[in-house]
């Protein structure tokens, strides 16, 4: 019967789980998930502790919500919605208590890229280094620019799924794309002559 | 057409996509599963985002506590300690009845020693200096004013020396009376200090006049005998 699950596409392992409430496809889900949804929400929010409860509280929901999913949606853009406003959500609330702080938490937040153990451990130092600099310049992208260029070019989303995911135009998501990159290119080279 | 005009916009950032198709991937923990599944297994449903954002609001009120205590701190200090330095040309001078009233405690009377024997004639003065029998009386001047008299011998008859009677033995043409003072006896804190010598009665008018004129004509004589 596991077998079976695990040869199972996302949509119909969630079908599985909403129709039996099969716990095993919703781990097999979780399981498939779990790596590239840290992925996004660390490269979006720039906090591995954060990242892990908004990738926690995406799985929650998901379990509470199951039958909330329509069966006409990809699972990974479901979900994938889940994550980003849960991720966004948590940017504002930072913000807040940006403002409202005397302490900086981005300051924090920032030093914490430095985490080496966070990263796959046959990264070479110099390729991380070059990440925390590129993580650098992405957390300094404004937040709604830099959901779409996370999800286009280090996800490696459709734009159609992008527009559906972030519930935008397409055309809106592709000029969002540009001036995310735009911006975040500049960022680099100013990265590179520091 | 919709493939060609992405691969366009695509191809403007070629390098950029490359650099963060290089990023590494980052891999949830290890106990992610076990955690979200106990937490399943448990129903702790709610948000661990929640919870931080409610200890950061503790975080965030921890400044403005020790903000506050220390401007209480501050307050409590200086209302203790006044600083202001009381202009004694500005200050309103004190009644003299308060004045008593307030120093009572402190303050003593002062003691004036008069001898009785003032009025007594010069050689009867001296005669009874001698005897070492000088009457004094006491006059106590207290802080409301009131004069107090107590009668008392004179404290050292062996060890004073009556001036007065003194100064009219030897030089009687400078007519002396006691109604200057007396020097006091010495040793007693309480008596007044001995405060110099004072003419008894005014020189006749005439007598100073002509004392004048001729020390004028002196000088002008001597003035005259020197052109």
């Amino acid at each position: 019967m596991k077998k079976d699950l695990f040869a199972l596409t996302d949509e119909e392992l969630i079908k599985e789980f909403q129709d039996n409430d099969t716990i095993e496809a919703y781990e097999i889900l979780v399981k498939r998930f779990k790596d590239p949804l840290t992925n996004f929400v660390y490269r979006f929010v720039g906090n591995k502790d954060v990242s892990t409860d908004i990738v926690q509280d995406t799985m929650i929901k998901f379990y509470l919500n199951k039958d909330s999913y329509k069966s006409f949606a990809k699972f990974s853009t479901w979900i994938y919605t889940i994550a980003g406003n849960l991720a966004k959500n948590e940017l504002k609330r930072r913000k807040r208590r940006t403002i409202l702080s005397l302490h900086n938490d981005d300051e924090e937040y920032t030093l914490q890229i430095e985490d080496k153990k966070f990263f796959a451990p046959d990264v070479s130092t110099d390729s991380s280094i070059k990440g925390e600099k590129i993580q650098r310049a992405l957390l300094r992208v404004k937040p709604v620019y830099r959901e779409v260029v996370l999800l286009r070019d280090i996800q490696g989303f459709s734009y159609e799924e992008i527009a559906e995911i972030t519930d935008l135009s397409i055309g809106t998501v592709k000029s969002r794309i540009n001036r995310g990159r735009a911006q975040l290119q500049k960022l680099l080279k100013n990265i590179h002559r520091e | 057409m919709s493939n060609n005009f992405y691969n366009e916009e695509e191809s403007q950032f070629q390098e950029l996509r490359a650099v963060l198709k290089e990023l590494p991937k980052i891999k949830a923990e290890d106990n992610f599963e076990y955690n979200l599944m106990t937490r399943i297994h448990n129903k702790q449903f709610d948000s661990k985002l929640l919870k931080r954002e409610k200890y950061s609001l503790f975080g965030f009120l921890k400044p403005a506590i020790a903000v506050g205590a220390a401007a209480t701190l501050v307050f409590v200090i200086t209302q203790n300690q006044t600083t202001e330095v009381e202009n004694p040309f500005a200050a309103i001078p004190e009644v003299r009845s308060e004045v008593a009233e307030n120093g009572s405690s402190v303050s003593t009377p002062k003691e004036f020693v008069v001898a009785d024997n003032m009025n007594k004639p010069a050689e009867n003065y001296a005669s009874e200096s001698v005897e070492g029998v000088i009457q004094t009386r006491r006059l106590i001047l207290q802080d409301n004013d009131v004069i107090t008299v107590a009668q008392e011998d004179f404290p050292f008859p062996d060890r004073s020396f009556n001036l007065d009677a003194r100064m009219r033995s030897v030089d009687a043409t400078t007519a002396r009376d006691n109604s200057s003072r007396v020097l006091a006896g010495t040793g007693d804190p309480n008596r007044i200090y001995f405060e110099g010598f004072f003419t008894g009665n005014q020189s006749a008018k005439k007598t100073i006049d002509s004392l004048r004129n001729k020390s004028f004509r002196n000088s002008l004589n001597k003035k005259l005998q020197i052109e």
